[in-house]
């Protein structure tokens, strides 16, 4: 019973990090690039669950079979909300660039209340609902008196994850684009003497964190089947978490935040406290700065001369 | 008769009450090495940043002479400078990306054309051949270069791990990499022992020769400027004060009273 139970958290857990990593890995890569942590992220994400959900909905209506329901809904996801990942930066951000440091954290915060609002009367207050999209399982371990399940929702959030973060890696690592967003983050002036269009490698990040962390809101919305405007708050400043623990600007670190933060929280509820499970990552956040002032992954400042 | 490259025309830059630049013309040839000199203050950085962007003169044009366009250098700022006019410059303190390595230093100024062949990355993705074609490409430039300032065993470092006198040859090949019509180098020397001196001009020369780029060269080391330079420009509170040959501008009793003061 005790293994069994812990398998059922450890894959819980691990699903739970999925979503937070893959919204990690936006306020990584905007910090990494121009510094600032981007408040309205966690709004961009409970963005991509509307639309997801939207989709969701319009596509029952048709008869279009799951596997392909699934990859639009994906793509129309990731496409809308990079948009408005898009559309923020050119608003709030771009025109504070050559301002004072805090300027556009406080127009960050200033898009995340705008886009809460705007969802909120678009769409409602009130919670929407999402019938069940993926259904059925895997059951073992049912002779030790709990049963471990592993449902096909939870492979396909894990597998979908993977996917995501290994392209992005490659992303990052090997092509042209990559290596531009790597040389804005060390010094954008040189970047921009290479011959290189800074603002639109830095719209290119936008748009990248936007279509991650819409994935993560499509995630989301099937795994809870309940959303409302105010979601992207609490996993914003979960995601946020994961980004600082694994070292904020480091891309592994932010995948690896976001599967600690979610192992944790489901640890935490399913062996401690249920209660206060929210209050459990910020916790394991302060005991692990105190040990590793950058976080895991992290690396220490480098100075600007 | 040298083509002229680079045409300064009345360059007049004022900050405030202060003329940093005032009223000054002169050219720099295709295939040859123009130095900027001057005590410090002069304004000789002024007049690189007027160049690739940084500051709008305040008076006065910078043409670009290429095979059949002349560009107003005034129109272009930020990335188009390197981009668009094939301008490249360095600074005098080291602005390398010290986080990357050696090659990729190289890789990222060859990053328009990379991209281009990427397909807006996509290709880049999937491996596209094209893309994976150019990147062989920019790899074989950049070994190129490497090979030149000896450092091709170094290449996979981290740039801001080289010896200083490395990375200001770094720079300089990284520059190259960009391909520019001219190339502006804000006081190379500064810091390098005698023997970095001397391979810093080899290095200079072999990029005049050679690649028949035009440089434009800041510099107080004299040993450099006077070895290597086919023409020379001496700023004195803005003002040019002299212009000619290294020899006629190491005689001129002007230059000498800049640099020494006179005696009243
Ligand atoms: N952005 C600016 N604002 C105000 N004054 C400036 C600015 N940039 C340069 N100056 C002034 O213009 C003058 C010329 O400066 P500049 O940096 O071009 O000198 P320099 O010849 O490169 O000197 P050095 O040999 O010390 O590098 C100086 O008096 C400097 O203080
Ligand atoms: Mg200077």
């Amino acid at each position: 019973m005790d293994t069994a139970y812990f398998l059922q958290q450890l894959i819980n857990g691990v699903t739970l990090g999925s979503v937070y990593g893959l919204i990690a890995i936006g306020y990584t890569m905007v910090y990494g690039i121009i510094g600032m942590i981007n408040f309205a992220h966690g709004d961009i994400f409970m963005v991509g669950a509307f639309i997801a959900l939207i989709s969701f909905i319009l596509f029952a209506l048709t008869s279009i079979a799951l596997p392909i329901v699934l990859l639009l809904t994906l793509l129309i996801a990731m496409v809308f909300t990079a948009c408005y990942g898009w559309t923020v930066e050119k608003l709030a951000y771009k025109p504070l660039r050559k301002s004072f440091r805090l300027a556009p954290l406080i127009s960050a915060l200033g898009m995340s209340i705008v886009l809460q609002n705007y969802v909120q009367a678009a769409q409602g207050a009130r919670i929407k609902t999402l019938q069940p999209v993926i259904q059925g399982g895997f059951t073992f371990m049912e002779d030790t008196g709990f049963t471990v399940s592993l449902s096909y929702l939870q492979i396909f959030i894990i597998l979908v994850t993977i996917v995501l973060m290994a392209v992005f890696t490659l992303l990052i690592t090997r092509t042209a684009l990559g290596r531009a967003q790597r040389a804005c983050e060390q010094d954008r002036t040189m970047t921009a003497l290479m011959g290189i269009n800074v603002d639109r490698t830095i719209s290119i990040t936008f748009i990248i964190g936007s279509s991650l962390a819409s994935v993560a809101g499509m995630m989301f919305v099937m795994y809870y089947g309940v959303i409302d405007f105010y979601i992207g708050f609490l996993a914003g400043i979960k995601a946020f978490t994961a980004a600082v623990l694994g070292g904020i600007g480091s891309i592994p670190g932010a995948m690896l935040g976001g599967l600690l933060i979610g192992l944790i929280e489901v640890f935490w509820s399913g062996y401690i406290s249920i209660e206060y499970k929210d209050i459990a990552a910020f916790t394991v956040l302060v005991v692990v700065l105190i040990f590793y002032p950058t976080g895991f992954l992290g690396k220490p400042d480098i100075e600007k001369v | 008769m040298t083509t002229k490259l680079l045409d300064v025309e009345n360059l007049t830059m004022k900050f405030g009450g202060l003329v940093a630049i005032d009223d000054l013309s002169f050219s720099a040839a295709k295939d040859q090495i123009t130095s900027i000199i001057g005590p410090n203050g002069a304004g000789k950085t002024t007049v690189f940043n007027c160049l690739t962007g940084f500051y709008k003169a305040t008076a006065g044009s910078m043409f670009l002479n290429k095979e059949n366009e002349r560009l107003n250098l005034k129109k272009f700022s930020d990335f188009k400078v390197a981009q668009k006019a094939g301008v490249a410059r360095t600074f005098q303190n080291i602005r390398l990306f010290p986080q990357m390595s050696v090659l990729e230093n190289l890789m990222v100024a060859q990053h328009n054309k990379l991209m281009d062949a990427s397909g807006f990355t996509i290709l880049g993705l999937f491996n596209a051949s094209s893309f994976v074609n150019k990147e062989k490409e920019a790899v074989e430039i950049s070994k190129y270069w490497l090979d030149i300032i000896g450092l091709t065993h170094r290449a996979d470092d981290d740039a801001g791990d080289l010896p200083y006198g490395d990375q200001r040859k770094l720079e300089i090949v990284r520059a190259m990499c960009i391909n520019p019509h001219l190339l502006c180098l804000d006081e190379p020397a500064a810091g390098l022992n005698a023997k970095e001196s001397a391979e810093l001009n080899k290095l200079l020369l072999f990029i005049k020769n050679e690649k028949k780029t035009g440089i434009l060269l800041i510099e107080h080391d004299m040993s450099v400027v006077m070895e290597i330079s086919d023409h020379v420009v001496v700023l004195n509170y803005g003002k040019k004060i002299f212009q000619g040959s290294a020899k006629e501008t190491k005689n001129s009793p002007a230059v000498i009273e800049a640099y020494l003061g006179t005696e009243e």
